[in-house]
């Protein structure tokens, strides 16, 4: 790490959830940033810079991003394809965040090159084992590309 | 006409009488049997139009199989090749149109198509009529005696080969149609098995997130109440009693889907004016809360359908209008109906939220939530597809998009259910 604010975006539709996330990050202080967003289309407009985040400064492209899967307005899945089909965007490592152990959702998140896919444990210190995990390697091990 | 039996038929006719019972073994289709028939007979003949009809007793009127020369088909229409059949000319015809009784229906066409003389000869099978060969303009009397015999020698064979030909195309048609039901059958199997795959599927997701919630934060509290911290706990415990109801609600609404179709009421008449004013009533409490004027257009007309189901349909439409209603001073809910061609396109509109039109498809589908933080399970809008799709109608939202308001529309076809 060399000083630089590393951000998270999360995308997540259910409110206890992104707080258990944010929340366990937070203790382990592995992001300086966390931004969470409750929609699909919504995190497609911070990712692209359009309307409400257009300043990149107050909304800086993330070092990693949380997405989940069933997403109200656009898909996880379409996030996904759109981030990952775009010559800017698709540098940036998605870890699939998501209760969905359907094979199908796997099969689709890595055609679409998801950088890693876990699903939530049911289970709190699993649950905040795998998100320090997570923060840990994608932002502290991981070199990232810019 | 007075058969001349000793005579015996010049050679050429005999020729032709076994090309024509040739051909009559090999034809299958009645359409290649009547072009076959008909030119044959007329080249036999030498008549200047040959027209070969099947009988057909319900509706007890007569299909033109086929006329040769193609071209004289429009020689007669429907209505007045049915003339000459013999339920409704039975009396013998004529060789000469001209003695035809005076007002006989045949007169006029004849007389129109400008026919001089005509031959007529019931095609029947043990008795039973299967069609009717028409020969019309021949030649000079002295051979139609030749003529006639011959065609008398052959109409049993003809009448047999064409009933086989019907009988086989029957078959056929049966056998397509078989085809067809068994297609439109395994199609809707699919249907149905895919959606109950996509049930199980967002059913098993949607279900387990209020679990890991009521997991994870109780494992959260147990750590924080270790670590002495007391003032999360108490807020966590709410998250966890909310994580509860919501899975609860998410088991009732999903086994109330599940039901739908299966466990329907007989259909009655409903009255529309009632059954809103009844749903109306029912949900007084948010209505009056939420300040909305509701507007009901009177005379709404009935529909046959299960009035408990509708009365459902109704109440997840008004809450959802009142849900959405968006953050404006003055809501308003309207609902009645409208005419379109011959179908009644009942709704329910709102000056609320409105809906992208991007979505209008999308949030008919189980757990699609438009929007992340609005209550409820995400099953209302599926329950009501379903509701509507039992009753034989569809149902769609109108809506220009975000801050526009939305109209539900469904339609209830009259003879669903009964």
């Amino acid at each position: 790490m060399n000083g630089e604010p590393l951000t998270i975006l999360l995308v997540e539709d259910n409110p206890d959830h992104a707080e258990l996330i944010m929340r366990t990050m937070e203790d382990f202080q592995v992001a300086n940033t966390i931004n969470h967003l409750k929609d699909g289309q919504a995190a497609l407009d911070y990712l692209n810079g359009r309307g409400a985040y257009a300043d990149r400064k107050q909304f800086p492209l993330p070092h990693l991003v949380l997405l989940d899967l069933r997403l109200p307005k656009v898909d996880g899945l379409d996030v996904l394809k759109e981030v990952k089909t775009d010559d800017l965007l698709r540098a940036i490592p998605v870890v699939i965040l998501t209760t969905s152990e359907a094979e199908r959702d796997m099969a689709m998140a890595y055609e679409y090159h998801a950088n890693s896919y876990v699903t939530k444990p049911v289970n709190f210190a699993e649950f905040s084992k795998l998100l320090k995990d997570l923060g840990f390697y994608w932002l502290a091990w991981n070199r990232h590309p810019w | 006409m007075k058969r001349s039996e000793s005579q015996p038929l010049s050679p050429a006719a005999q020729l032709m009488a076994i090309e024509i019972i040739s051909e009559l073994l090999v034809s299958t289709s009645p359409h290649k049997l009547g072009e076959v028939l008909t030119e044959h007979l007329r080249e036999l003949s030498g008549a200047r139009t040959a027209m070969v009809l099947v009988h057909r007793c319900e509706p007890e009127t007569d299909e033109l199989l086929n006329v040769s020369p193609l071209r004289r088909r429009t020689l007669f229409t429907p209505a007045e090749l049915n003339n000459f059949c013999h339920e409704k000319s039975p009396a013998l015809l004529p060789f000469h149109p001209e003695e035809l009784p005076v007002n006989h229906p045949l007169q006029a066409p004849l007389l129109r198509a400008g026919i001089r003389s005509m031959l007529r000869y019931p095609l029947r099978v043990v008795g039973e009529l299967v069609g009717l060969l028409l020969l019309f303009d021949l030649p000079e009397i002295k051979r139609s005696a030749e003529i006639d015999r011959i065609i008398n020698l052959l109409t049993p064979p003809i009448a047999l080969a064409l009933k086989n030909a019907l009988a086989f195309r029957q078959i056929e048609q049966q056998a397509l149609e078989l085809e067809k039901r068994v297609a439109e059958r395994t199609a809707e199997l699919q249907e149905k098995n895919t959606e109950l795959e996509r049930f199980t599927y967002t059913a098993s997701h949607d279900l387990k997130s209020p679990l890991v919630t009521i997991q994870t934060f109780a494992g959260m509290i147990r750590h924080d109440l270790e670590a002495g911290n007391h003032d999360r706990p108490l807020r966590d415990l709410r998250r966890i009693e909310d994580a509860a109801g919501k899975m609860n609600d998410l088991l009732n609404d999903l086994l109330e889907l599940s039901l739908i179709g299966k466990q329907m009421n007989s259909a009655s008449r409903i009255d529309m004016n009632r059954l809103v004013k009844e749903t109306l009533m029912q949900l007084a409490g948010i209505v009056t809360q939420g300040r909305i004027e509701v507007v009901v257009q009177p005379d709404i007309p009935p529909v046959m359908g299960d009035r408990k189901r509708i009365a459902e349909l109704l109440q997840n439409l008004i809450e959802n209008a009142v849900k959405y209603r968006g953050d404006q001073p003055a809501s308003r809910i309207e609902i009645g109906v409208r005419q379109e061609g011959k179908e009644c396109v009942f709704f329910v509109s709102d000056n609320g939220k409105g809906i992208d039109p991007r979505h209008h498809e999308k949030i008919f589908g189980l757990f699609n939530q438009l929007d992340a933080d609005s209550e409820g399970t995400g099953v209302g809008l599926a329950l009501v597809k379903r509701i509507i799709e039992a009753h034989g109608g569809r149902v769609w939202v109108e809506s220009e998009g975000e801050g526009k308001g939305s109209r539900f529309c469904f339609t209830i076809k009259k003879e669903a259910l009964q």
